[in-house]
């Protein structure tokens, strides 16, 4: 495995683990749902 | 004579409201009171429901409903207008200015460091949101439509830190009629906003106050905002501000939150009475004089009789008194009066009611408009009939016509959906493949130059560049399709196909109000089921909801494409058509069934204000639109990549983690597998079709990249035309995504959100199953 294999494959890592943050992050911000405008809405009307 | 018999273009003045319950309440906060005067403006195309005009504004009602209101001839007497304020100089009241009631700088201010909490209350389409917008700099959505906000939105105020807004739903008055309106009516009574701002529409301002005034009731600092001053003065109407803020006791301050004129205004005066808690000096509207001051005597007789208990209960007295009066439950109950206060209260209110001659919703209704009368004799010169009224009439007599309405429906979404698909949305798109393909090839020559592993280099371009990059592509027709279902919207078209569908509607047991909530479930099922909170009738609502699923939503649009390239290339316009028609004739056959099983009974009453029309604002479309594109972007680049990754790696890898180089091995295969024999009386028993099926519950859009990923060497090879057809119908009705599924569970609970899973999948089956027996006995394989 060279090191651009190496590279490319911790890039991926990355991103992956940036979008299941972001996912996460807007699922903890809004409370429910899948984090988008419309839940996170949902849901403030419920607190 | 009933109100329904009523001939197009005259007047008459109402003489008794019928109908019981929180409906009759809700004629009455209408301003239907004995002694309105009511013009029949036009039937909608079907016949029903009617359109009216009574106090400068036009209501639709049901035929049904009309017919519980009695109306006589319209008197010179019984006309509820008003002639020219006085004139000359008046002193300005200076209410929520230092200076008047304290010196500048002085006075019982709040303890510095406290939240100044701020109600934004209004009547629906007043202009709430616009305000809200202008005041925080937020960007929330706005329409003209009434209802559009269905949730509180917090927000501080730009310049004061220390401020709390949050923006309400319109309400008419606070008996609530509908769930959004008892957000708002929660809000103000249990969370005590330090103050309110009641935004009143200037255009509109008689009905408008009615709700002022059981604000001012509520004994918290109010200001009231008289928006779209600009309209109302373009048109030769003006406000003697000071004589209103003098009768009412609070400021008042003209402003237009679409142009941003007043605001900075509004915000000082809203401030410095939440400051120092400048609470209305007005609160009693019941003349002594009036018809023998029956009802002055009641609410007085009741005041001091409850007033112990409105103080424990932390009501305000005289919101609690018209309440008890009115027989508001929800009152009634957290007073905890007993049996002998309730037996004195009731022989009072009966009193009132054989004196006054009404009966005692009718009687404080009366006596709330009476006042309203005598402010806007006194501080409003009426404009003559506005130019965006006589704009209004001129659209309607083509899109609301007894002909014309629904061909022009019809063409309408026609042209949509043409353009959408056919014209903007997919000029657009090819040039994002383009791009996207470009991207793609130029990667995989650098991996290839650069002697990068065979699997990553696999992963790379066959997993996340098509994986991501085909759902990518379908941003244009999706921002193009919320661009004009905005634009629908904002304009003020909406509400009308709410009041000329309102008959067809009936028909399989819903309102006219659930167009606008299916109409948004062809955007998107989220907003859509939240947008039913606007309807009045829980039953409405709930079979709404399990309506929605029905509407195809856009992300379902890279699914219909994709087959439709692949196998409908020469029929592509007619097959997508089709596909949005099949989901709105299985939604009516749906809506028949939960009609005679789960739903039965009548549709709520149709009573809804008909907006004028207006010219969509560009930078509210805009903001909408970036808004939907920043979502879908977001969506492609966390769910989709990470759903993209996933379904590589499981077709990648056996069930040993060894890598494999035949996906019929792999652990997707393994798993999808169990789902085949349920699918393949449908012909859709390849594992691969499964596989992207159940990546289609995260996000619809995943269905295609993970056919991009399975079907490497094209769908063709492993499907018929017909297996095509069938899983495009099952991709229409099938369960809605995870998303919207939560979003269900908000609304209903856990048991129809799963109900609904199931209950699709299952509706989606049989149609499939349908269309395969069909093409089969046509011939088809």
């Amino acid at each position: 495995m060279s090191a651009l294999d190496i590279v490319l494959i911790a890039a991926i890592a990355a991103a992956l683990a940036c979008a299941v943050a972001f996912r996460l992050r807007q699922r903890k911000k809004g409370g429910c749902g899948c984090g988008c405008e419309g839940c996170t809405r949902s849901c403030a009307s419920k607190k | 004579m009933k109100l329904s018999e009523l001939e197009l273009g005259k007047s008459a003045v109402v003489s008794a409201v019928g109908g019981e319950g929180e409906l009759r309440q809700h004629f009455l906060d209408m301003g239907l009171i004995p002694g309105t005067r009511v013009t029949a403006v036009k039937y909608a195309p079907m016949g029903d429901p009617l359109e009216l005009m009574l106090h400068g504004y036009e209501l639709t009602l049901r035929l049904d409903d009309a017919a519980r209101i009695e109306v006589g001839p319209a008197g010179a007497e019984a006309v509820r207008g008003y002639s020219k304020p006085r004139q000359g100089k008046r002193e300005h009241p200076g209410l929520g200015e230092g200076g008047r009631f304290h010196p500048k700088g002085s006075g019982e201010a709040l303890p510095a460091g406290t939240t100044l909490s701020f109600a934004l209350v209004g009547n629906q389409n007043s202009g709430k949101t616009t305000l809200f917008n202008q005041l925080t700099g937020a960007s929330q959505h706005v329409g003209n439509f009434p209802g559009v906000t269905v949730d509180r939105k917090d927000g501080v105020i730009r310049g004061h830190p220390e401020t709390l807004i949050t923006d309400l739903p319109g309400i008419y008055s606070m008996s609530p009629y509908s769930s959004e309106e008892l957000v708002s009516r929660s809000f103000v009574l249990d969370e005590k906003p330090k103050a309110i701002i009641d935004i009143v529409d200037a255009t509109n301002i008689e009905r408008n106050l009615y709700l002022t005034m059981q604000l001012l009731e509520m004994e918290t600092p109010v200001v009231v905002a008289l928006n779209m001053m600009d309209e109302m003065t373009g048109n030769g109407g003006s406000v003697d501000v000071n004589a209103m803020e003098a009768l009412l006791g609070v400021p008042v301050v003209p402003i237009s939150a679409a142009k941003n004129y007043g605001v900075d205004e509004l915000v000082n005066h809203a401030v410095h009475i939440a400051r120092y808690q400048e609470k209305p000096l007005r609160q009693d509207f019941c003349g002594e004089a009036d018809h023998g001051g029956a009802v002055h005597r009641c609410i007085h007789g009741i005041s001091h009789l409850i007033e112990d208990h409105a103080r424990r209960a932390g009501l305000p007295l005289r919101f609690a008194v018209c309440k008890v009066i009115e027989g508001d439950a929800l009152v009634v109950e957290k007073l905890g009066l007993d049996a002998n206060e309730k037996e004195a209260i009731e022989h009072i209110v009966v009193q009132m009611e054989n004196e006054r001659g009404l009966d005692r919703s009718a009687a404080i209704a009366d006596m709330r408009f009476a006042f309203i009368q005598r402010v806007c004799e006194q501080a409003v010169t009426k404009p003559a009939e506005s130019r965006e009224r006589q704009r209004s009439e001129r659209i309607d007599r083509v899109l609301t016509g007894k002909y014309t309405a629904i061909p022009a429906f019809i063409g309408i979404m026609g042209l949509v959906f043409y353009l959408t698909f056919n014209v903007i949305g997919a000029w657009l798109q090819e040039l994002l493949e383009a791009g996207v393909g470009a991207l793609t090839g130029a990667v995989d020559g650098w991996l290839e130059a650069g002697g990068v592993n065979g699997t990553i280099h696999r992963l790379i371009v066959e997993g996340i560049f098509e994986g991501v990059g085909s759902v990518l592509s379908f941003l244009p027709i999706i921002v193009v399709m919320f661009f004009f279902l905005s634009m629908l919207e904002d304009s003020g078209y909406i509400a009308r196909v709410a009041f000329f569908m309102d008959k067809l509607l009936r028909k399989i047991g819903l309102s006219g109000r659930s167009i606008v909530p299916m109409l948004i479930g062809f955007g998107c099922t989220v907003p859509a089921v939240m947008a039913t909170r606007t309807l009045p009738s829980e039953r409405d609502r709930r079979m709404t909801i399990l309506l929605t699923p029905f509407m195809s939503c856009t992300a379902k649009l890279p699914i219909y494409s994709f087959f439709i390239a692949a196998f409908f290339p020469r029929y592509g316009w007619l097959v997508m058509l089709g596909l949005y028609v099949l989901g709105i004739v299985v939604g009516v056959l749906a809506a028949l069934l939960y009609k005679a099983t789960l739903f039965r009974g009548e549709a709520a009453p149709f009573v809804m204000e008909l907006p004028n029309y207006r010219m969509p604002g560009a930078k509210n479309v805009l903001r909408l639109l970036w808004e939907k594109a920043k979502d879908f972007l977001q969506r492609a680049f966390s769910v989709i990549l990470i759903a993209t990754v996933v379904v590589w790696f499981l077709q990648s890898f056996d069930l040993r983690l060894n890598l494999t180089d035949s996906s019929q091995d792999s652990i997707l295969a393994a798993v999808s597998g169990v789902l085949a024999p349920v699918m393949r009386p449908l012909g859709l028993g390849d594992w691969r079709i499964c596989t992207a099926l159940i990546t289609g519950f995260m996000a619809k859009e995943s269905v295609v990249s993970t056919m991009e990923i399975l079907f490497a060497g094209g769908a063709q090879a492993a499907m018929t035309a017909l297996g095509a057809a069938c899983l495009l119908v099952f991709s229409l009705l099938y369960t809605p995504c995870v998303a919207a599924v939560a979003s269900v569970r908000r609304e209903l609970g856990g048991k129809w959100a799963v109900g609904v899973v199931f209950w699709q999948c299952a509706v989606a089956w049989l149609a499939a199953l349908l269309v395969r027996v069909i093409g089969l006995l046509l011939g088809g394989a």
